[in-house]
């Protein structure tokens, strides 16, 4: 087996930037020195906070208990006040940060409010959908935090989805899901944005789908009839690229990789596209080390596996066959894996 | 390029900083990561993931197989079929070998269909027993297995079919009785996963199978949520809970949340476990203030909202200004050490 020497960051830059990179470095290595805080205590203080943006929303409607007028009004002052906070003031307490964070969700949600209801005076999602949009818009370039920017457009995302599945518009839901399959390829295979974006696509895509399944299943009163091909292919893709780009043997064995992913196009039609989407995450969480998306693949696996196998119209006797084949074609390729794994090392010389 | 920094050898955090600061190509990035990353990482991945995967899917077939009922099939035929199963897998764990996680899967899904051994035998024989009694058979017969297994996964299956047991017991004969109130069934959940937990944390210490980073916080979080239910309980309906137990369990809350955060603050200082305890406290205090606001306001939700608001925003500040005071004094106590 060929041991290669590991790939150094200076064979990775531009050699101009190289000053650049060394101080980045440099700094990171004196940011890495303060240990981060412990993964329970960041959700859970996210959690905190966002709980208590629910309380200031129920304190300003309980308190003002305002009109949409009222709403749009109470909505952008508190929105504007944060907004200058953000860009005024430089270094924040904790409090202070968590307090922001509260209020900038609850004069959002309180301005969403107002918008939607303006419109036409009947509070329909697709009201929802368009007043979330124009503040989107506006709070891409006005807030400064990833954090804002993203929770901003995820809820924009979920409200279209909703709308378009409350609709009963198939063709707009999968325009939706292409655009956001399209916008994740593009950003982390392509331009390999910050982990927060691609946490955050990650996220709205496995909701996207999981929205769709729970419509479409008996758990809803009247459940939806959408094909899923479309969905299905705009996910093939998305495995194909993110294969491609991932993992280091797809381009040398280019003829195994086009037959691996043709094979399972036949495959993916019967299927729900929420495994492809899983097993792409996974590929490329693993791929690129980035361990929330991995963890949210993973996850994604096991319950689009659980829903599929759930929803599928066929008795328990067909379904227990399908599970025991669809086990034993796993377990196969484990024990090829083992095997594989144990010629490499009867072939590394002692 | 002279500069030793640049020499070292790329890290996966380095290379996500400079592609944050754009100071890579993505081709760059992704050539980076896929040399950290060989063809023999990605085969050893495959397989253990393609084993997890094929066992859940293989358990589940069964699982499936045996509630469909097949009436050609003769009950004698189905208890043999299952039986046959459950050797075969133990054989299994037995010829492969329990240190290897193959051969431990082996022993898991064997533990898994005596489960369904049980149900099978209720559903042909029609026994009528309470379902706490299915999970408490369960439970006993695989517990020779679970401690020769060796084995994290097995134990908090083993852990749940006890708490399933016990919450089923009186939910179905316990509640019943009014001497068996709710605190008592959390008191009992406590003692189960309290005892789980202090084995880990003192017998557990020096095995290899128990290191595993998530199995001492799940082990608290479970001890946590069982000890603080009553004393949430307690707080939202005081008027209506008249059992003593409630103020007994409320006492020994306060008591077992003290001892806790003495041991993993002073005596081994875990900054997971401390911030899963704190919070815990911060989610009492809030419960507790918002009963008080609403009894000594008048319910007047406006002044209450924002109170609480306030309250959850400073509460959350000082548990984490505390814990990373706490995290950055322990990493200069053991610099001074070395």
């Amino acid at each position: 087996m060929n041991v290669q020497p590991p790939t150094s960051i200076g064979d990775l830059i531009e050699p101009k930037q190289a000053d650049k990179v060394e101080a980045t470095l440099r700094a990171d290595e004196e940011r890495v020195a303060v240990p981060r805080d412990p993964i329970a205590l960041r959700i859970l203080i996210g959690i905190a906070s966002w709980f208590s943006s629910l309380f200031v929303l129920g304190f300003l409607v309980a308190g003002f208990q305002p009109d949409e007028g009222g709403a749009i009004a109470l909505g952008t002052i508190i929105m504007g006040m944060m907004l200058l906070f953000h860009h005024k003031v430089e270094s924040k307490p904790i409090f202070v940060e968590q307090g922001i964070l509260a209020c900038t969700t609850a004069g959002h949600l309180l301005l969403l409010f107002g918008l939607s209801e303006f419109m036409d005076g009947r509070s329909e999602p697709i009201n929802y959908a368009i007043a979330q949009t124009l503040l989107c818009t506006v709070g891409v370039f006005a807030y400064r935090q990833s954090l804002y920017r993203i929770s901003s457009l995820l809820l924009a995302v979920v409200l279209w989805i909703h709308t378009a599945l409350d609709m009963q518009a198939p063709m707009l839901y999968h325009l939706l899901l292409s655009l956001q399959v399209v916008l994740f390829g593009s950003l982390a295979l392509w331009r390999a944005q910050s982990s927060s974006y691609i946490t955050a696509l990650a996220i709205s895509l496995l909701g996207s789908i999981f929205y769709l399944d729970w419509m479409q299943s008996s758990l809803w009163q009247e459940p939806l009839k959408t094909p899923l091909w479309p969905a299905n292919l705009a996910m093939i893709c998305l495995l194909a690229a993110t294969v491609w780009r991932v993992l280091p043997f797809a381009r040398t064995h280019a003829a195994a990789y086009l037959l691996g992913i043709a094979t399972l196009a036949l495959l993916a039609i019967g299927s729900t596209p929420g495994i492809l989407l899983a097993v792409a995450l996974i590929l490329y969480g693993r791929g690129s080390q980035d361990r929330m998306v991995e963890v949210l693949g993973t996850g994604g696996l096991f319950a689009s596996v659980a829903f599929y196998y759930y929803s599928l119209q066929i008795s328990l006797l067909l379904k227990s066959g399908t599970m025991v084949i669809s086990g034993l074609a796993c377990l196969a390729i484990a024990g090829y894996g083992y095997r594989w794994l144990r010629h490499q090392e009867s072939e590394v010389p002692s | 390029m002279e500069s030793h920094l640049l020499d070292q050898p790329a890290r996966p955090q380095s290379l996500r900083l400079l592609r944050d600061q754009g100071y890579i190509s993505s081709d760059a990035y992704f050539k980076g990561m896929q040399a950290l990353r060989s063809t023999r990482d990605w085969a050893q991945w495959t397989t253990v993931f393609s084993l997890i995967l094929g066992s859940a899917l293989l358990l589940a077939g069964i699982i499936f197989f045996f509630a469909y009922n097949w009436e050609g099939l003769h009950r004698l035929a189905k208890l043999g079929l299952l039986q046959g199963t459950v050797l075969l897998s133990w054989l299994a764990a037995i010829w492969i070998g329990l240190r290897r996680l193959t051969g431990q899967m082996c022993l898991l899904g064997a533990c898994v269909l005596i489960g369904v051994c049980f149900a099978v035998y209720g559903q042909v024989y029609q026994t009528g027993a309470d379902a706490f009694g299915f999970f408490m058979a369960w439970s006993i017969s695989i517990l020779p297995w679970v401690v020769a297994g060796r084995f994290a996964p097995l134990w908090v299956l083993w852990l749940t079919l006890v708490n399933l047991t016990v919450w089923l017991f009186w939910d179905q004969v316990g509640q019943f009785r009014e001497t068996l109130a709710f605190p008592y069934l959390a008191l009992a959940m406590v003692g189960v996963n309290g005892l789980a937990l202090g084995l880990s944390e003192t017998w557990g210490r020096c095995r290899d199978w128990l290191q595993q980073r998530w199995l001492r916080p799940l082990l608290l979080l479970a001890t946590l949520t069982a000890l603080t239910s009553p004393a949430l309980v307690w707080i939202c309906d005081f008027n209506d809970c008249t059992s003593s137990a409630y103020p007994i369990t409320s006492f020994i809350w306060v008591i077992l949340t003290g001892y806790l955060f003495v041991h993993y603050n002073f005596r081994k200082f875990e900054a997971t476990q401390l911030s899963l305890i704190l919070m815990d406290v911060e989610l009492v205090a809030l419960f507790a203030l918002t009963r008080l606001l609403f009894e000594g306001m008048d319910r007047d939700p406006t002044g209450i909202f924002f109170l609480i608001a306030l309250a959850t925003i400073g509460m959350s500040t000082g548990v984490l200004c505390y814990i990373r005071k706490r995290i950055r004094e322990q990493k200069n106590h053991l610099e001074v050490s070395v």
